[in-house]
């Protein structure tokens, strides 16, 4: 398949809708399995990778999915495209960058399912959902596996569960992340509070927040950190509650900015609206923090003409690969900046901050 | 890694060092891991070389904990550390400097020593949770031919409230599975 086709699309999990999508961008959840009888991908031979990611290719040809899998050799890649990938969070980092011989990755058209052969473990299977959505993720990363698991013969351990290369991913091999965006909290001050309620389940928090008056701490990603001991449905269970908890912390605090600081609000992202609308360089990091106060901006109103999808296919398109792959030429950092500015103003030409 | 892409999701100049090697940081994660907040401050190129990335697929926090929690783990003696698995060679040794296991008998190979590790990292030893459909249904087979050996068992002592009792959970357990 042509990855150039993929260009204008975007991922299911960045459609923007979703329950609980004001707040809550994506939902992703990954299974780590491994062959029975095979040594794990860092210490297998060339001749044991090529078994088992042909094993597993022809696996994965074979899966009776309701939409087809596209399978790429990553030697049939080159770093650019690689790079692509990994920005569409199809493939990780460690694929594009670290494994040697032969590894691929298989997704379908919606990018919302995919299958990584011989990364860290044997088979990475990943499932994204734009929004909230736990239950289903789990549901059809859980079909996948039933499905693979058909043909192969997983490393499967009575008392350690599924074996994988890492045994901080042993027993269900379950990583589920949710992608949070907590402007609210950044802008009151508040996120402190929500890393304690944070902390007394034993749940991973990522991300970063500004300190000082640069209030931005918008993207944190909450994922679980054990995989021994709890089951699927009981490890899924404690990030729920714990994001219900971060969504009503949230709401809060933008209904508090609402009420009390709606200008200093309005200011904020009509001033954010602005410098993507005129600026002539623009790095990633400035990118990605305007738009979080754009995007803040929108769930409250105070943008016209803007929606939440357009905010984050230009999150995804100003990402270095993707913004090469747009103008169609390779550009070193300074080159990109102001690609990445002029792409920004000609695509928010139009938009203006509500009047009032 | 351009430093472009590795702002992603969070990464934004402050006037820290990097705590590698003292440059100008322009990463700073929060990680929050068994209540104990950590947090990390690096520039571009030591989080490139340490696979420090943030959001995204990066399973940094994860496996600095694995690092930090091998790391601090002296009750080990040297000589055991070169028992090596039969199946992969690795000895434990390997594992402790690099964090991966070679293969699946390596945690049986190692297991005495990866049990207070696992308890470690996710406070349990055991796995609870999903098992492959082979499995599941050999081990239901199991469970069935341990409730007719008991049965048999309480009829030859004459134990015919035992042996009721036993019938009838093989008989609901049989029908569970007709339904099925
Ligand atoms: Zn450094
Ligand atoms: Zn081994």
């Amino acid at each position: 398949m042509k990855l150039d086709s993929m260009l204008p699309q975007l991922g299911e999990w960045l459609r923007g809708t979703g329950p609980e999508s004001d707040i809550v961008i994506s939902t992703r959840i990954r299974l780590a399995r491994n062959l029975a009888d095979m040594p794990f991908t860092n210490r297998a031979a060339g001749i044991q990778k090529a078994e088992v990611e042909s094993k597993l290719r022809e696996t994965i040809a074979k899966l009776n999915w309701h939409s087809p899998l596209h399978y790429i050799g990553m030697q049939d890649l080159n770093a650019l495209n690689r790079q692509f990938l990994v920005e569409r969070q199809l493939i990780s980092r460690e694929m594009a960058n670290v494994l040697e011989g032969p590894r691929g990755v298989a997704f379908d058209d919606t990018e919302s399912v995919s299958l990584m052969v011989n990364e860290e473990d044997q088979l990475r299977m990943q499932v994204m959902r734009s929004g909230f959505a736990l239950d289903q993720a789990w549901e059809t990363i859980d079909r996948i596996d039933d499905m693979i698991e058909q043909k192969v013969q997983y490393a499967f351990h009575d008392q350690f569960g599924y074996l994988t290369a890492c045994p901080t991913n042993v027993g269900t091999g379950m990583r589920a992340s949710v992608m949070l965006h907590l402007p609210g909290l950044g802008l009151t001050k508040q996120i402190e509070k929500a890393f304690k309620a944070m902390q007394k389940i034993n749940l991973v928090v990522r991300g970063l927040y500004g300190e000082g008056s640069r209030a931005s701490g918008d993207f944190f990603q909450i994922s679980n950190q054990m995989t021994l001991g709890k089951s699927e449905p009981e490890a899924l269970n404690d990030i729920r509650s714990l994001i219900h908890d971060t969504l009503k912390y949230e709401r809060f605090a933008r209904s508090t900015l609402l009420r009390e600081n709606k200008q200093a609000l309005q200011d904020r992202v009509a001033r954010a609206l602005g410098t993507l609308q005129s600026a002539t360089m623009m790095t990633s990091e400035e990118t990605m923090e305007l738009l979080s106060a754009v995007r803040l901006g929108v769930h409250m109103h105070l943008i016209e003409d803007l929606t939440a999808p357009l905010i984050n296919e230009l999150f995804l398109q100003t990402q270095p690969a993707h913004l090469q792959k747009i103008i169609g030429e390779a550009l070193d950092g300074e080159a990109r900046n102001a690609a990445r500015a002029r792409y920004l103003r000609q695509r928010l030409r139009e938009i203006s901050p509500q009047a009032n | 890694m351009s430093k472009e892409s590795l702002s992603k999701f969070g990464v934004r100049p402050l006037a820290m060092k990097c705590q590698f090697c003292s440059n100008p940081a322009t990463m700073h994660l929060t990680t929050i891991i068994n209540r104990k907040k950590r947090e990390t401050h690096v520039c571009d190129a030591c989080a490139e070389e340490r696979n420090i990335l943030p959001g995204k697929s990066s399973e940094m926090p994860i496996n600095a904990l694995l690092q930090f929690v091998l790391g601090s783990n002296p009750g080990i003696e040297k000589e055991s550390d070169e028992t090596a698995c039969p199946e992969c060679g690795l000895k434990y040794a390997q594992f402790r400097s690099e964090g991966r296991l070679g293969c699946p008998h390596d945690y049986e190979v190692f297991k005495e020593r990866l049990e207070p590790l696992l308890l470690k990292i996710h406070r349990s030893q055991n796995h609870v949770g999903k098992v492959p459909a082979s499995l599941h249904s050999a081990r239901q087979a199991q469970e069935m031919q341990n409730f007719r050996n008991q049965l048999l068992e309480a009829v030859t002592r004459e134990n015919y409230e035992e042996a009721a009792r036993l019938r009838d959970l093989i008989r609901s357990k049989e029908q569970l599975d007709e339904t099925r």
